[in-house]
């Protein structure tokens, strides 16, 4: 019966239904869709519809808000249309600015307990995260650190696949031939991070809308939220910096995609001019007014 | 004897008419209408006792016991048992002094003195059968009648009366077993046999030779428990034959059911000779005797005498639901012999015969015997899962070092998983075993969830430091496996290192649920030792009525098993969740909180929206055996909830306080639903039932040494 359902023609999406479907997206996820993202909707959730064996979008929202699968589903469903694109050594310059004069501000901040910890919150498929973990790995004033390097998303998936971490080809457009000869291996049809990397490296699920859960990543030294926060309403931006903001030690780094800033957002960070980036910090103790 | 319809006024007249009808239908009818018995219609009665349709008689006896103490009707039947022709009339007289109990024992006394040799013996099956102790004073006297039936139905009554009061009977029929007359002898003996008396070697012994008595003095051999009843007992299996050699069978199984290692041994050394004939016999029996006592008996036996026939009768015996038990309890697993017979087991076509046999040499072996741990070990390779998970379970028990790596493959990820659970048990108890042997494994290589299950179980640090182990742990928890990362957290959470805290707190956020199921756990166990106040707080966090539930039900059960003064108010916070999986999470997890004030959280959740909530908290009172808890079960006999009702009813039941049977009775009287008056009927029934038969011995249990 599902099957011949599924066969069927795909569920149409009405823009009532679609507004309805969005504010549940945002309310829970703070991702913001404009009118176009109907199609997009449309598209990637049939799926889900048919194979629910719902009779059409109406029936799933209130599958949705009311079944005690509901959450889950939502999860699912914010899987299916929200933008995962990212690949290795994404914005260069930003990573060469953190290596050369923000690494440095940290390690010399740590000397004593000489341990470090990177975010990369909402990591997508793990490939920031691992980028992170090399560059740590490389870098000369970081010999003897115990580093960390936290991966999460609130796509399970995702995380299952940085996980795995064996990467396709198109992972790869921006990596240092260098770099990827010492740090991937032939796995199958991919190419697999090797264990000294993944030893660094820990992944996570996480909403970062929930400041709560997001607790359990401890205390960091940098967070890097790249190509995140474009996707939310103001609201929910505030929401997500306030809680980075809490997991950030004092001292602490914030590095954004370079179309993101917190112009709007928040004052509580002060803007740092590198060389090469603009990025945000946490007041050090004492520092704050 | 006069007519008594002639006698006047006082009589009964419709009665004394009918009971002149023909048709013996209309004189029964006639007394089963009768309604209040008086000493005016004594006379009457007495003439339905001696009518000759004994369906009046019977009518008759009953309405003899219906009537209200009348003395005059107890004198009117002992004058039944006065020398006479009207045999119904004597047996009917009987059958009602029986009836009426101890009314009628006190005269029954009296009238030993003037009745004569017949009515003497029917005063004594009068007396037998009120069933009563005080009726024993009285037979005492009888037993040393001059008459010898009175004698006898003497010593018949003492050993049925004996049910109700074993000691004093048996006392009695302990007299009797010096008698010079065999049958009393032999009824004595019977009588004790049938009470279940110990009888001394010493008593026994002079009764061998007594031909009279032979089967019964088997029987009582095989009650004595004394080592010295074996030698005539063997003797008599290979000389007895049919039946006789059933009741030898039985005794013997009596004897060596609960025996200990001494009587085991010499029942081996003496029933090892007994001839082939007798064995087959016995192995017969095994297979399909009546009683199944018997046929226990006669697999005892079997067992004991280490035949051949024996071993494998007993190994297929295992098979046998009925007779499972003893014919475990019976193998001898020191005998390479019986060893041998399971291992040939193992190759059976059957795998429920092969899971069974690799079962057994797992329990029962005390001694390692190479053999056999190598043939539980090779059952690792059979076809059959279930003969795959016994073998696992077997090594738990008796697997020696070669058995750590085997077991240890088995947790390598492309092993099925159902077999995970079992092969983690076994290795950890290797571990546990050979700590030496397990580092060496460790050391060469292991699949990394064997690795973790060494690293928690060896009492030796695994790479050779607390720091290194943890670390290892810490590595395999971001391992692409959630089985790998679900062990890493069991193992964590069982290394005393602090330093895990963060580690496990984080894999709070992992996208598989088992993952995260095993993170609180961890927690939990850190929140019983070295990092408690840190991992208390996370369970609070995890504990909140809005988290996710399946995280927040195992945080609410680690709760309560901390010293922690938060705990209290977060399960009674939690107790109050209207998500009902939750608050039932919470009460179940109360009754385990060391915190005394536990008590106040459960009684108000008697009070929760959802039913389920409050038979948890019923439940969580009734375990506390605390007066204030059983009030409130009391008050829950009026919940508006039928079952809640139904459940308070079982557990005052269970409880057995006799201060709340009135409570019961008159709750009885209002309640309306008919599941929840079975209940409390229930409840009333099973309390009445407290103090009944009174044992002298407890039941024997199977096997030696048990
Ligand atoms: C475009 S990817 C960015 C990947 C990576 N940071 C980069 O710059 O290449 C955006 C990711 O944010 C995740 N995301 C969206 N909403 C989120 C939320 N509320 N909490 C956590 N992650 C979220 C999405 O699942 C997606 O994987």
């Amino acid at each position: 019966m599902s099957s011949a359902r599924s066969l069927g023609p795909r569920a149409r999406l009405r823009s009532d239904e679609f507004r309805l479907l969005r504010d549940l997206v945002n309310d829970h996820a703070g991702l913001t869709f404009d009118e176009s993202a109907l199609y997009v909707f449309e598209r990637r959730l049939a799926e889900r519809v048919a194979q629910l064996d719902l009779r059409g979008f109406d029936e799933y929202y209130k599958f949705l808000r009311f079944n005690v699968r509901g959450l889950a589903e939502l999860e699912e469903a914010i899987d299916a249309i929200t933008t995962k694109e990212t690949y290795f050594f994404r914005q260069d310059y930003q990573l060469r600015a953190f290596c050369d004069e923000v690494v440095p501000r940290i390690a010399q901040a740590q000397k004593d307990s000489r341990r470090l910890t990177v975010w990369s919150a909402g990591c997508s498929s793990g490939e920031e995260a691992y980028t992170l973990a090399i560059l740590l790995l490389e870098h000369p004033l970081l010999a003897g650190f115990d580093i960390k390097v936290i991966g999460s998303d609130l796509s399970r998936s995702s995380i299952a696949f940085a996980r795995r971490g064996v990467y396709r080809e198109s992972s790869f457009r921006t990596t240092p031939e260098e770099l990827r000869r010492r740090y991937f291996e032939a796995d199958g049809t991919g190419h697999r991070v090797v264990d000294s990397v993944r030893r660094l490296c820990h992944f996570g699920n996480l909403n970062l809308l929930d400041g709560q859960r997001a607790a359990v990543v401890g205390r960091v030294d940098a967070v890097f939220c790249r190509n995140v926060l474009i996707y939310f309403d103001v609201r929910s931006r505030r929401k997500v910096i306030d809680n980075l903001h809490q997991r950030l030690l004092p001292g602490g780094f914030l590095l954004l995609g370079h179309s993101e800033s917190l112009i709007n957002v928040t004052t509580a960070f002060e803007l740092v001019h590198l060389r090469e980036d603009l990025v945000y910090r946490k007041p050090a103790l004492g520092a704050q007014t | 004897m006069a007519d008594p319809t002639e006698d006047g006024a006082s009589v009964d007249r419709p009665l004394a008419v009918a009971l002149r009808a023909f048709d013996p239908e209309l004189r029964r009818r006639a007394v089963a209408e009768l309604t209040d018995v008086a000493v005016e219609t004594v006379p009457l009665l007495m003439q339905a006792l001696a009518d000759e349709d004994w369906r009046v008689r019977k009518e008759a006896v009953s309405a003899v016991v219906a009537a209200p103490p009348i003395p005059e009707l107890v004198t009117a039947l002992i004058g039944a048992l006065e020398p006479g022709d009207n045999v119904g009339l004597r047996n009917a007289a009987v059958d009602a002094l029986a009836a009426l109990g101890l009314e009628s024992i006190r005269e029954l006394s009296a009238a030993m003195v003037h009745l004569d040799a017949d009515g003497r013996k029917l005063a004594v099956d009068a007396l037998a059968r009120t069933g009563r102790a005080e009726a024993l004073v009285v037979l005492r006297g009888v037993l040393d009648d001059g008459d010898a039936n009175v004698r006898m139905a003497a010593i018949e009554g003492t050993s049925a009366i004996g049910v109700a009061c074993a000691d004093k009977a048996i006392e009695l029929l302990d007299g009797c077993l010096s008698r010079a007359e065999p049958v009393e002898r032999l009824a004595a003996l019977a009588g004790l046999n049938r009470l279940g008396a110990q009888l001394a070697w010493e008593q026994l012994e002079p009764l061998l030779g007594d031909r009279d008595l032979t089967e019964e003095v088997w029987t009582a051999l095989g009650k004595s428990g004394d080592v010295r009843a074996l030698a005539p007992l063997a003797e008599s299996l290979d000389a007895a034959m049919g039946g006789r050699r059933h009741v030898v069978v039985g005794a013997l199984g009596d004897l060596l059911w609960g025996a200990d290692e001494a009587l085991a041994a010499r029942g081996r050394e003496l029933l090892g000779r007994v001839s082939g004939e007798a064995v087959r016999e016995v192995a017969c029996l095994v297979a399909s005797a009546e009683p199944l006592a018997l046929r226990r008996a006669a697999l005892v036996v079997l067992g004991v005498t280490g035949t051949g026939l024996g071993t494998r009768t007993l190994v297929d015996a295992l098979l046998d639901d009925s007779l499972c038990a003893d014919a475990e309890a019976w193998l001898n697993l020191s005998d390479p012999t019986v060893r041998d017979e399971l291992i040939q087991r193992l190759a059976s076509g059957d795998p429920r015969e092969r899971a069974i046999a690799v079962e057994v040499l797992g329990r029962r072996l005390t001694t390692p015997a190479q053999d056999a741990v190598a043939a539980v070990q090779r059952a690792l390779d059979d076809e059959d899962e279930g003969v795959r998970i016994a073998a696992l379970a077997a090594l738990t028990r008796i697997g020696g070092p070669a058995s750590l790596e085997r077991v240890a493959a088995l947790l390598d990820p492309s092993q099925p998983s159902s077999l995970r659970p079992d092969a983690e048990a076994a290795l950890a108890a290797l571990a546990q075993r050979h700590p030496e042997q397990a580092l060496e494994v460790f050391a060469r290589g292991l699949p990394p969830a064997a690795g973790a299950v060494i690293i928690a179980s060896c009492p030796l640090t695994a790479t050779g430091s607390r720091e290194g182990d943890r670390a290892y742990l810490v590595l395999l928890l971001s391992d692409q496996a959630a089985y790998h990362r679900r062990v890493a957290l069991d193992a964590l959470a069982r290394l005393p290192a602090p330093g895990s805290l963060d580690a496990i707190v984080f894999a709070l956020s992992d996208e598989e649920l088992d993952v995260r199921q095993a993170a609180v756990r961890a927690l939990g166990r850190l929140a019983e030792g070295a990092a408690a106040p840190v991992a208390v707080s996370r369970l609070l966090e995890l504990a909140q009525p809005d988290a996710e539930a399946e995280l927040c039900t195992l945080a609410l059960a680690a709760l309560a098993k901390v010293r922690d003064p938060r705990a209290l108010p977060a399960l009674r916070a939690a107790a109050r969740a209207p998500r009902a999986a939750i608050a039932v999470a919470a009460v179940e997890a109360l009754p385990t909180l060391a915190d005394p004030r536990r008590l106040d959280p459960l009684v108000e959740a008697l009070s929760h929206p959802e039913p389920e909530v409050a038979k948890a908290a019923l439940h969580g009172l009734a375990s506390q055996r605390d007066a204030r808890a059983r009030a409130h079960i009391g008050a829950c006999l009026d919940h508006e909830a039928w079952d809640v009702r139904r459940l308070a009813a079982d557990l005052i039941a269970q409880d057995g306080d006799p201060a709340t049977m009135d409570l019961l009775r008159s709750k009885l009287g209002s309640e309306t639903e008919p599941l929840v008056r079975e209940a409390l009927t229930r409840a009333l029934e099973s309390n009445e039932q407290v103090g009944g038969v009174r044992r002298t011995r407890p039941p024997p249990g199977p096997g030696p040494g048990r």
